[in-house]
């Protein structure tokens, strides 16, 4: 190796760095309006550097609003339709990647559509359909919602983690009296748990990340989303910025460090197109 | 194992693939087949018809709105959104996958880093934005003063000639990492031979790009490029809605966004079906070539 082609690598490496730095400017701008005072936020000309850390701001932001309300309500919601889609999802999955006949084929395309739909197109019925259930304005209902909205994708995502465990092993499990229900617990699911567990965190990051129904089919502000009480900032001026982006952060977090948890296995469910809007 | 060699994945078939796939098959009958056949229906009724009842009206709606200027505003916004945001987003991801498919040293911090913007929360991403593009305290317009290329603020959400770029660079800069992620996988696959062999032929930087590159990554941008219009146009709301609501002047309002205003603000939930079902056929349409693509790579 001559010193030319290390230069280069270096000069290009530089260059990603600089654009990679750029295109996360808003993030970076997020957390530095979150950790500054207010005077600091409203300054003229804007602080591109924090002179001061002020913690306290994310604890204000617990007094001002009703974040720790949503976030707890988030938790519960995401966390409940994880529980249930989970298990189901894993049975689903392994069928679609098991079994190979129209009733299977058909399954899978469904499945398919079902994330390419317009979800707007599903809000009036779920409305009318909570509404005479009596699920309206209630969390009960947004798990619900989550469930229909997330098992589809889970399984789908979960397939392939199936596909990657040899049928021989169950086939061993089942020739030593396993039953075949028996040999899919002892032996299919543990085999394949990292991308079950993927694929739940994917379930769980959807779920918090929802705004769409969780907007629609609750009012009463006790009982939103942190997407729903972060969204009713905008355009509401008694809510100064430092704690719009506190409260940013904070819903930032959870699918982050769950993302970080998991990220191979995210990303190759990625690059198969396992995507939501 | 008996003498005949059974075909592979699949033992026995019987009812345990059918128990099996019971949940998610109901689960699509009730939230996904029911709710669509459910807005057809409405969608061809009088005005506040309820179930049980019959106000049936044929196209009525329909034709009411193909001469509506509203619903060709909203039709000529979305196109316009859909390839904008399809054509930003490959555009940003296929350069970043370009330079991270090089090798340079801290390669993997940089790549991962670039996913960041792919694990915010939609409406996280949305008041962000609004943050950045605020006319009065926004870094943005800030910035572009002090650089001197602008003499004024701009409105970016508040001027209709902007607004549809600005929510449009806060939904490119939330997908663009699938792009990335995406496009890198489809780099990454493309055998070195290849390169190698073009070198040999005299083939100059952008004659391999042309020959070697381009053709390798076809199919990928094929399908990543109708996953991300089928999303573009029937699936993006909520950094839209948060940033913007449709607004100023109904200049970000798409399809999606018209349909929830006219279901939820003006309550006409008849219209607000019949616009969701030209919806659902465009996208359907989308979602045919998408599938018949996905075979056609996959077999």
């Amino acid at each position: 190796m001559t010193g030319r082609p290390d230069l280069a690598a270096w000069r290009r490496g530089a260059a990603t760095l600089l654009i990679a730095l750029a295109l996360l400017f808003p993030f970076y701008w997020m957390l530095i309006t979150a950790l500054q005072g207010e005077a600091a936020v409203m300054a003229f000309p804007p602080r591109l550097w924090p002179q001061e850390v002020n913690l306290p701001a994310f604890i204000d932001v617990f007094r001002a609003t009703k974040v720790g309300r949503w976030l707890l309500n988030t938790i519960v919601v995401a966390g409940a339709a994880t529980l249930v889609v989970v298990p189901v999802a894993a049975l689903t999955a392994y069928a679609l990647s098991r079994f190979r006949n129209r009733a299977v084929s058909i399954a899978a395309i469904l499945i398919v559509v079902t994330q390419m739909m317009p979800p707007v197109l599903l809000l009036v019925p779920y409305f009318i359909l909570f509404r005479e259930l009596g699920l309206l304005n209630g969390l009960a209902g947004l798990i619900l919602a989550n469930i229909a909205w997330t098992l589809p994708v889970s399984a789908w995502l979960m397939k392939s983690a199936f596909d990657s465990v040899p049928l021989e092993l169950e086939e061993a499990a089942m020739i030593d009296g396993c039953s075949r229900f028996g040999a899919i617990i002892r032996v299919a699911v543990p085999l394949a748990a990292p991308g079950i567990a993927a694929a739940a965190v994917f379930a769980f990051i959807s779920a918090w990340d929802e705004y769409f129904f969780a907007r629609t089919l609750i009012s009463n502000s006790d009982h939103w989303l942190v997407s729903v009480g972060l969204g009713s900032f905008t355009g509401d001026y008694s809510t100064s910025w430092q704690h719009v982006m506190a409260v940013a952060t904070l819903s930032t977090l959870p699918p982050a460090i769950l993302f970080i948890l998991v990220q191979k296995a995210f990303i190759a469910n990625l690059a198969q197109g396992g995507v939501k809007g | 194992m008996t003498t005949a060699a059974p075909p592979r994945r699949a033992p026995r078939i019987g009812t345990l693939p059918l128990v099996l796939l019971l949940p998610v098959v109901v689960c699509i009958a009730v939230f996904y087949a029911g709710p669509i056949l459910f807005a057809i229906w409405s969608s061809l009724q009088r005005e506040g018809t309820t179930i049980g009842e019959s106000g049936f009206v044929g196209a009525a709606h329909y034709l009411s709105l193909f001469g509506d200027r509203r619903f060709h505003n909203s039709a000529f916004i979305t196109l316009v959104f859909t390839v904008g945001v399809v054509a930003a987003t490959y555009a940003i991801g296929l350069g970043l996958a370009l330079l991270l498919n090089r090798g340079f040293l801290g390669r993997r911090i940089v790549g991962g880093l670039l996913i960041i913007p792919w694990t915010m929360p939609l409406v996280v991403v949305a008041v962000v934005w609004g943050w950045l593009l605020d006319y009065q305290f926004g870094i943005l317009n800030y910035l572009l003063e002090r650089w001197g290329i602008i003499d004024k603020p701009i409105g970016w959400l508040t001027d209709p000639d902007m607004a549809l770029w600005s929510v449009g660079a806060a939904n490119v800069w939330r997908l663009f990492p699938l792009a990335m992620v995406t496009l890198l996988a489809a780099l990454k696959s493309i055998p070195q031979e290849l390169y190698e062999a073009a070198e040999v032929d005299g083939a100059n930087r952008r004659q391999s790009f042309l020959y070697v590159t381009l053709p390798g990554i076809r199919s990928t941008t094929v399908a990543l490029v109708l996953l991300l219009a089928i999303w573009a146009f029937g699936r993006i709301f909520t950094i839209v809605f948060v940033m913007a609501g449709g607004g100023p002047a109904g200049a970000t309002e798409t399809l999606v966004i018209q349909i929830y205003l006219e279901a939820f603000r003006y309550f006409r939930m008849e219209r607000a079906s019949a616009l969701g079902v030209i919806t659902l056929v465009i996208s359907a349409a989308l979602t045919l070539v998408y599938l018949k693509v996905s075979r056609d790579r996959t077999a």
